[in-house]
């Protein structure tokens, strides 16, 4: 095509033309109709379920794409329990070591890959066994087909956090046996041999998007859009200014512009403020001589004001912490068990006989808000008459400074502040704290046997509320070491277009597969 | 002085502005902690994210902090690393440099080697580096500038005494007898230094954007430090919602890089013997 001079001034024409008449880029998109478009902040890596790193943009593109057993749901209560799927006739857990399925027939995949089998099941599940995340199938025996469309999956031993852990979740996936064993080194990348979903996955662009178009050939839930883009918008910035121009119909936002959003929503937008899965906290080394007194940890536990933190950090608008184990997840406390009083915590101090105290904090630099989090607390402890050296550390040496095996640094810590992410049962969120842990991820360096005693009974507790007891208490063990001051679990802040009605999974990943339209 | 000064003003204005910013630097840096309405590092948390008022001349930042308060106690930071790190690798780069140049043979190429060695490495990976090993600090942020100057003027030094050793008036000190110590000391470094100021003069803003840029990484001066590089990150983070924090941080930065280059070049244009006739 020769672009001449005069194309360029009369193209430029034209849309000066279009701009005084009042046409928007968004009126421009809105005219093609049927295409939902999600930032991401991370580009697909893998899309397979066994060696993939768990990217929005991975999980959002599989469960579109993909069949499974189960799906996490909400209860009325706002607790995440799981349900089956439209795959499923049924799914039922018989004992402590069975779980029986049907699948319905007549499902089949794409590309002349056949129809959907209990051997399918058998063949994902097993194989994962010995993938990446091998280790949510640690319980996890092996699946007996009974039937073309029946089967039974059969644990080693009693594991009832499977179903949120592996099952219903983004291990959970069912892939085609035949198409995969195909592929030379049986491994998907990022293609799909043969799909079956409400979606199809269509194209990667590499650093740009991932594109998912509707599956003709989908005799269940009819989809929303003809397309669903998963966009690559590594600047939460840009994706906001996206948002607000129509070219995407959610974007996450940084604390400060969502609470913008919040109190003054922009035209053709909304805000949506999802609890996230990740639980942040102070961590004090319980080891340390200078804190090996549990009353200087319990009047830091007091000396810090976490009110102060949340609203310098998170712009106000993530919860304030109980535990480890974040809201809408089993197990979550209503409240912890002691407050900000920094009367009772200078007295704390007096009683422990100490004054003049100089502690340092480890902090994360990679953390926009760890760092606006240690100045407050430095600040906080100040007024209790304690010193606080902030120690900023790249991430890479972060994450080793605890950890016995990977040098002496750990020695010297006092205070850190750590964020881990859950999936959605609490066994994922404690699994870093039993007695295994201690000098690993255990980084406050402490063991009780109570702790010890209830971890390993909760892991087989089929009663739901007792199980959910017994996690509440086991953070409350934690929390009396008076070695953890909660923060948050930082909630996922977006904004929406009004033409969709977002659905979101655990944590605020895009549920793509139901988002419609408003 | 006036007239000197309305002179200086009317015969190079840009080195005149130069003199007039650095003079405003140095006065923020010595007298900037008296003169911040406000404690730089006092938290308000209820008060973050006001706009600029009569109050908070240049608003408040995350932290509640008085952003015009931090700017003027950041002065002294700044001038900490910039002057007074530039200042201390001249004084020692200079030394090295006279003795490679006007030393033996053997020594000279020992300390060349140094130089070069150590110049080669690139600025922010060894800087990146050294924050990893030494933590960030005000100190580890001055021993990695220094770590890069030091060779760079005492190169400088090293080649202008190496011209001047064959110079008439040093083989006629070295025959009357005089001291190595006395004939560098007293004859070359009055000759050699010159160039060395200049440089020194230009390199004060770069080494104050190091500064800013490696505190911009997190890798610098640590919190609760008022570092400009600390209030342009920090004001980064919220630049929509309140720009007047990245254009605080901003400002001095550009303020303190046009008054040293303007300085330095107006220095080079009187200083330097090759430039004397143009300027």
């Amino acid at each position: 095509m020769n672009i001449s001079r005069r194309t360029v001034l009369t193209s430029s024409a034209a849309l000066a033309a279009a701009s005084a008449l009042g046409f928007r880029p968004d009126q421009v998109l809105a005219a093609e109709g049927g295409t939902l478009r999600l930032a991401m902040s991370s580009d697909l890596g893998s899309l397979d379920p066994g060696y993939f790193t768990s990217l929005p943009a991975e999980i959002g593109t599989l469960f579109c794409c993909m069949p499974s057993l189960a799906r996490p749901r909400q209860d009325a209560n706002g607790t995440w329990g799981w349900e089956k799927t439209e795959f499923c006739e049924m799914l039922e857990q018989v004992d402590d070591l069975t779980i029986n399925f049907a699948l319905k027939p007549g499902y089949m995949w794409s590309d002349g890959a056949g129809e959907l089998t209990a051997e399918d099941v058998k063949f994902s599940f097993e194989r994962m066994i010995g993938s990446d995340w091998g280790g949510r199938f640690e319980a996890f025996d092996r699946v007996d087909v009974t039937g073309t469309h029946t089967g039974t999956i059969v644990l080693k031993t009693p594991y009832v956090a499977i179903w949120m852990v592996a099952l219903a979740y983004d291990s959970g996936f069912i892939l085609p046996k035949k198409a995969v064993e195909a592929l030379p080194d049986g491994r998907l990348t990022t293609s799909l041999p043969a799909q079956l979903g409400p979606y199809r996955f269509q194209e990667w662009i590499p650093q740009q998007k991932t594109v998912l178009v509707k599956n003709p050939d989908w005799t269940g839930t009819p989809a929303a859009f003809d397309t669903i883009e998963f966009v690559m918008v590594a600047d939460s910035k840009a994706g906001e200014l996206a948002l607000q121009a129509g070219e995407l119909d959610i974007a996450g936002l940084l604390p400060e512009t969502a609470a913008n959003f919040e109190a003054a929503p922009i035209p053709g937008t909304s805000f949506v403020n999802i609890p996230g899965t990740y639980y942040q906290w102070i961590g004090l080394n319980t080891e340390h001589p200078k804190l090996a007194d549990l009353k200087v940890r319990q009047a830091i536990q007091r000396g810090i004001d976490v009110e102060s933190c949340l609203a310098a950090a998170y712009a106000g608008l993530s919860p304030k912490a109980t535990g480890i184990v974040p809201i809408g997840i089993l197990g979550n406390r209503a409240q912890a068990g002691y407050s900000y009083d920094p009367a009772a915590a200078s007295a704390l101090l007096a009683e422990a006989g100490v004054s003049g105290l100089s502690l340092t904090l480890h902090y994360n630099v990679s953390n926009n808000e760890d760092a606006v989090i240690a100045q407050v607390v430095q600040a906080n402890l100040a007024d209790i008459g304690v010193t606080v050296e902030l120690m900023p550390v790249d991430s890479g040496v972060y994450w080793n400074l605890g950890i016995e095996a990977n040098g002496d640094d750990w020695k010297d810590l006092q205070m850190t502040i750590m964020a881990f992410r859950t999936g959605p049962d609490p066994l994922d969120a404690m699994q870093w704290f039993p007695a295994s842990q201690y000098g690993v991820w255990n980084w406050e360096r402490w063991k009780d046997d109570e702790f010890e005693s209830l971890w390993t009974a909760a892991i087989s507790e089929k009663d739901v509320a007792k199980r959910g007891q017994m996690y509440e208490r086991m953070q409350e063990i934690m929390e009396n070491t008076g070695g953890y001051v909660w923060i948050t679990y930082p909630a996922v802040l977006y904004g929406v277009s009004t033409r969709v009605k977002p659905a979101f999974y655990p944590g605020g990943d895009y549920r793509a597969e139901e988002f419609a339209t408003a | 002085m006036f007239a000197s000064l309305s002179d200086f003003a009317r015969r190079d204005p840009l080195g005149f502005i130069g003199l007039m910013l650095v003079t405003m630097i140095l006065f923020a840096g010595l007298f900037g902690n008296w003169l911040a309405p406000y404690a730089p590092s006092k938290i308000d948390v209820p008060s973050r994210l006001l706009a600029p008022s009569w109050e908070h001349l240049m608003g408040t930042d995350k932290l509640g902090r008085d952003v015009f308060s931090r700017i003027l106690a950041g002065s002294a930071l700044a001038l900490q690393i910039g002057v007074v790190t530039v200042g201390l690798s001249v004084v020692i780069g200079t030394v090295l440099g006279l003795i490679a140049g006007y030393g033996p043979r053997w020594l000279d190429s020992i300390l060349l080697l140094i130089f070069d060695t150590t110049y080669s490495f690139p600025t922010v990976i060894l800087g990146l580096a050294l924050v990893t090993l030494f933590g960030p600090s005000t100190t580890t942020l001055m021993g990695l500038v220094m770590l890069f100057l030091i060779p760079a003027y005492a190169r400088l030094v090293r080649s202008s005494t190496l011209a001047a050793k064959g110079a008439d008036y040093v083989l006629a000190l070295r025959s009357m007898g005089a001291s190595s110590g006395r004939i560098l000391g007293i004859h070359i470094l009055p000759n050699v230094i010159g160039p060395v100021i200049i440089v020194a003069c230009m390199d004060v803003p770069a080494i104050i954007a190091l500064e800013a840029g490696l505190t911009y990484l997190g890798l610098g001066v640590p919190p609760p430090a008022p570092s400009w590089g600390r209030i342009l990150e920090e004001g980064t983070g919220s630049i929509r919602e309140a720009p007047w924090i990245v254009v605080a941080g901003g400002l001095p930065i550009i303020l303190a890089t046009l008054g040293f280059t303007f300085l330095g070049e107006s220095l080079r244009d009187r200083l330097d013997p090759k430039r004397k006739g143009r300027a």
